[in-house]
């Protein structure tokens, strides 16, 4: 499979796609490849590596060299393996490479095992959030004012440490969330870092931590749903006014993951099934029209053409992009003469690479890591669930800060990240989802689910229900 | 006839507060405490928003008043129907807000006049919510901060150019033995005695013998506190649900069937009614046991000694001539649930609910509260702290299966800035001693500024999982629910301790169940991350 080769041709019109190794990339990469392309990258990353992981003990943390302890390894053990129980709660640090959960930017590594999802959400931002976000960003990770042991005790990890550069690589520009002609994708790019605005509102003292969580799921779940809906917003159309138009998930509301058999949970299973077959055609749709659009010089022979526009695409010289044009058609095995823009050989090259399987089984393992798809493993049927702590994030994100009544919210997860959980103010909303035989049943499966998610805010302390039933979702920074 | 007609049809709904006569009103009014609050703060010229939802009193409560007090208070005159008198002092009445248009709905503050001396408004909390949206320096906007901060247990400085608020809809109507004066209402026992039945003669009759049973105050007094334990479940009980309550135990079920299903004491726990539903959850009477009489009950020797009843209490037997089977075995012991000897109902229960954290609530034992979060936060696996709270979080984020296996703190709040707090039914009221509570109970931090203290929610579940002790496993979900919202309390609490000297971090081995706590000091201004030993 030529999985790369396919991600370089699709990467223009699509940044967003799943990776060689899918089920790698986990919330702690994406903050820092997040922060070290926004602030820039720790030249303490290295050493902060070997102190809370298994390496040698690092040299040039003045807290140890002039520590009376410092002999006594029970000690030094005892300090090291606390200090990775504070600062890489999700095991994702070890001694060559890693990412600690930054209480302070100056703890940012560059880890490739990010995928690139970092920068991208980076540049995302950068092109639709509003002008103080930068701003905002750097007040929630430079602490100006120490309130917590926790972050008392990475200031102290980072004494000395300074930003040495953003992390580079190369981020399209052409794609969906700038390309003026793709409106739905301007939509999509907006509604997303208006989400995670709202997770970046600086917060000072020991709450700052939990909005760094917030951020750190958020971002995860950006780029799962840059992931699914990305490719859509090419198919979409331009009178698209609410993500969920572009695409949809219905998420079960209940404890996840549900039991099969449930309407509903047969209803966010089939609802993943038709976004990823959605998801498939789009991609190999953007690729045939992308290839189609290259300027073709008269006269260049038909066998040569599809050759051509697949350099353009790439923005690579002839003979670079010749290497990878041969590889991507012997493992897809297409020919290198069909004409530029042939759907059937786009549908062929994305499927070789992306077949509903691969696509379900990486979407699965990301979607998992947050509590957003599930079961993570077993027979179960891979569907939208909503964990407790991705639920708080929601709140955090789309819930302004004095408040908003329930049926707001639900409509606010509909319409500014594609997520059903019910009706909220639109009645007829099972009509258009498609996923029941009849809208009336489908109307009483998404109430019923709308009730138990307003249960589960109000369990979880993040929505107050008054004794007329009246439910106000709360943002409790 | 006329009235016990009207009271059959109040019972069944057919009737609402609203249309019920003055006669049936009276008649069927008890007193709730509620009245005299609202009373006294007419008396004092202060305005009044009635809170609560359909159902929970808020009409009636106006009208026992208008009813009972007159000529101690000014005319009631209602709005916006009503004329107003031009000279002689009245009290504008909305006595139900939420059936005006919204456009009037703002202005009942406004436009009144020198001899209006008072406005009283009932209002649900949905509406009255939507009004301080719109207009956010009104005095709606003022009553419903008053009551979100009633309703967490947090009492708001005295204002005077705010609304006196009366929460209908939390106040808690059994703690105030308001069961045990509708069981014991002339009316109802009336009723009782006319209930149309199959049964050929009084003396036969199982639903009126068993009435005659609730003329003693004790077992009164116990069938109220027995339905205590429904407020275990946090929900807030409206006077509606006490009048379908009432409507079931007097004209539900038979006297034929076997075993005979109008009988109060069986309706209690197995009737067609919300509260009686949320009680068979909680509590199964045929689960209780009372050693020395276990035996004599299931051979239905009544007369034992060893079956020690109140005084002046006689059992009403059944017939056990071929042993008694599960469903009628089921019903004896229901009606001796209330007629035994015992402390209280809640006593009776004691194996069958574990009351030793509600008992920390109402003796205000916020050492025993301390102690069972310390306890839970670390699995149980070392002795939990009695004077400090700490306030564990860890930063992960990924979902795995197990919970992770170390934690850090963001530091300590001593237990004595810790109180506990019960929501309150009446707020902002000129008489500060003027107290009636809600059935919700919170720990608040009291050293915070009043309007920004950290509170958390011990409802009856999350006591019933902090007693449990916590899992282990992400997939026990009430308890990761549990952990969000105490990890949110805490962080809240860490923004007024402000500790940052000392960094304490737990780990776990969820293997053997054993943990250990590490300790530091942190500090910053020199540097330095001092060990200072490890506790397991």
């Amino acid at each position: 499979m030529s999985i790369t080769e396919v991600r370089q041709v699709l990467l223009p019109q699509n940044p967003f796609t799943l990776g060689k190794y899918s089920s790698r990339p986990a919330p702690q990469h994406v903050l820092n490849g997040f922060i070290a392309r926004s602030i820039g990258i720790s030249d303490r990353g290295v050493e902060i590596r070997h102190l809370i992981s298994d390496g040698p003990m690092p040299s040039g943390f003045r807290f140890v060299d002039e520590a009376n302890w410092k002999n006594d390894p029970a000690k030094v053990s005892s300090l090291r393996n606390d200090l990775k129980h504070v600062f890489d709660p999700d095991h994702r640090t070890w001694k060559d490479f890693g990412s600690p959960v930054i209480v302070h930017s100056l703890l940012a590594n560059s880890d490739p095992s990010d995928q690139n999802f970092g920068p991208l959400i980076w540049e995302l931002m950068k092109k639709s959030a509003a002008t103080e976000y930068e701003n905002n960003l750097k007040a929630l990770f430079i602490p100006t004012t120490i309130r917590d042991p926790l972050t008392a005790c990475a200031m102290i990890l980072v004494e000395g440490a300074s930003l040495e550069r953003v992390r580079g690589g190369s981020t399209s520009t052409s794609n969906w969330y700038s390309d003026p002609t793709n409106l739905a994708g301007a939509l999509l790019g907006s509604r997303l870092s208006k989400f995670l605005e709202g997770l970046t509102r600086p917060i000072e003292g020991p709450k700052r931590l939990l909005q760094i969580q917030h951020l750190e799921r958020g971002l995860y779940l950006t780029v799962i749903l840059s992931l699914m809906l990305g490719p859509l917003t090419y198919v979409a159309g331009n009178q698209v006014e609410s993500v969920d138009e572009i695409g949809s998930m219905v998420v079960w509301a209940e404890s996840p993951p549900g039991r099969m058999g449930h309407p509903m949970v047969s209803a966010s299973v089939r609802s993943l099934q038709l976004l990823i077959e959605k998801v498939r055609v789009a991609l190999s749709l953007s690729l045939a029209n992308a290839l189609a659009a290259q300027p073709i010089p008269s006269g260049l022979p038909e066998n040569q053409k599809l050759r051509f526009a697949l350099a353009e695409q790439l923005g690579l010289p002839a003979a670079e992009a010749n290497e990878i044009i041969d590889r991507l058609c012997e493992d897809a095995k297409v020919s290198s003469d069909a004409r530029p823009g042939d759907r059937a050989w786009s549908t062929q090259v994305v499927d070789s690479s992306f077949t509903a399987d691969e696509l379900t089984k990486g979407l699965r393992h990301m979607g998992n890591k947050i509590g957003f798809i599930g079961p993570g493993r077993g027979g179960g049927a891979p569907r939208f669930v909503c964990e407790t702590p991705i639920l708080g994030t929601l709140v955090a994100g789309l819930c302004p800060v004095d408040g908003v009544e329930f049926s707001e919210f639900v409509d606010r997860a509909r319409q500014e990240l594609g997520l059903i959980f019910g009706p909220g103010t639109n009645d007829n909303l099972a009509d258009y989802l498609d996923l029941w035989e009849g809208s009336g049943v489908g109307g009483r499966i998404l109430r019923d689910n709308q009730e138990v998610l307003r249960r589960r805010l109000v369990r979880a302390g993040l929505a107050r229900e008054y004794s007329d039933g009246h439910t106000e979702v709360i943002y409790d920074a | 006839m006329v009235l016990l007609e009207e009271f059959r049809q109040f019972l069944g709904s057919v009737k609402t507060s609203e249309s019920i006569s003055n006669e049936l009103r009276k008649a069927i009014s008890v007193e709730t405490g509620l009245e005299k609050a609202l009373a006294d703060a007419l008396l004092a010229g202060r305005d009044v928003i009635i809170a609560g939802s359909a159902g929970g009193g808020k009409t009636h409560l106006l009208g026992t008043l208008a009813d009972s007090a007159p000529g101690q208070l000014p005319r009631f005159i209602g709005w916006p129907s009503e004329v107003e008198p031009a000279d002689a002092p009245f009290i504008r009445v909305v006595s139900d807000a939420t059936a005006i248009p919204s456009v009037a709905r703002r202005e009942m503050f406004e436009r009144r006049p020198s001899n209006c001396v008072a406005v009283a408004i009932a209002i649900n909390e949905g509406p009255l919510l939507s009004l301080a949206h719109e207009q956010v320096d009104s005095a709606y906007a003022k009553a419903v901060k008053i009551l979100h901060a009633a309703q967490r247990g947090i009492s708001l400085p005295s204002d005077i150019s705010a609304p006196v608020i009366l929460d209908v809809g939390g106040y808690d109507p059994i703690e105030n033995n308001v069961i045990a004066k509708l069981l014991g209402l002339e009316l109802v026992r009336d009723l009782v005695e006319v209930q149309a039945c199959t049964c050929s003669n009084r003396d036969t009759c199982f639903r009126r013998r068993a009435w005659d049973l609730l003329k003693s105050d004790t077992v009164r007094k116990k069938a109220n506190d027995l339905l205590r334990v429904v407020n275990m479940r946090g929900q807030s009980v409206l006077f509606r649900d006490l009048w379908d309550f009432v409507a079931d135990v007097v004209l539900g079920g038979s006297c034929q069937g076997n075993p005979p299903t109008s009988a109060w004491f069986w309706r209690m726990f197995y009737g067609d009614n919300t509260l009686s539903e949320r009680l068979r959850e909680i509590a199964d009477p045929a689960l209780v046991i009372y050693p020395r009489a276990e035996a004599h009950i299931w051979y239905g020797d009544w007369k034992s000694s060893e079956l020690e009843l109140e005084p002046g209490i006689e059992l009403i037997e059944i017939d056990a001539a071929n042993d008694l089977d599960s469903e009628r075995y089921r019903w004896v012991k229901s009606q001796i649930f209330f007629l035994v000897r015992s402390a209280s109902a809640t006593h009776v229960l004691r194996d069958l609910v574990d009351l030793q954290l509600i008992k920390a609530l109402e003796t205000n034992d916020v050492i025993s509260i301390v102690r069972t979060l310390n306890s839970y936060m670390t699995y149980g696996t070392i002795l939990p702290k009695e004077t400090w709270l700490e306030l564990w979080t860890d930063l992960g984020v990924e979902k795995r299966t197990d919970r992770p296996k170390g934690q850090a703190s963001l530091g300590t709040i001593p237990a004595a800035d810790l109180i506990l707090q019960r929501s309150l039914a009446v707020a902002n009221h000129p008489d500060p001693q003027q107290k009636l509570y809600g059935s919700r109970h919170f720990l608040v931090h009291r050293k915070a500024a009043v309007d920004k203290q950290a509170s958390f929610a011990l409802s009856p579940e999350v006591l019933n999982l902090l007693q449990g002790g916590r899992s282990y496993r992400t997939a026990d979900r009430p308890h990761t629910d549990l952990e969000w919202h105490l990890g949110r309390f805490f962080a809240s609490l860490a923004d007024a301790a402000e500790s940052t000297d000392q960094l304490d971090v737990m780990e776990i081995d969820f293997k053997s169940m054993t943990g250990s706590i590490g300790s530091y000091r942190i500090a910053k201004e020199l540097s330095r991350i001092e060990p200072l030993g490890r506790v397991r």
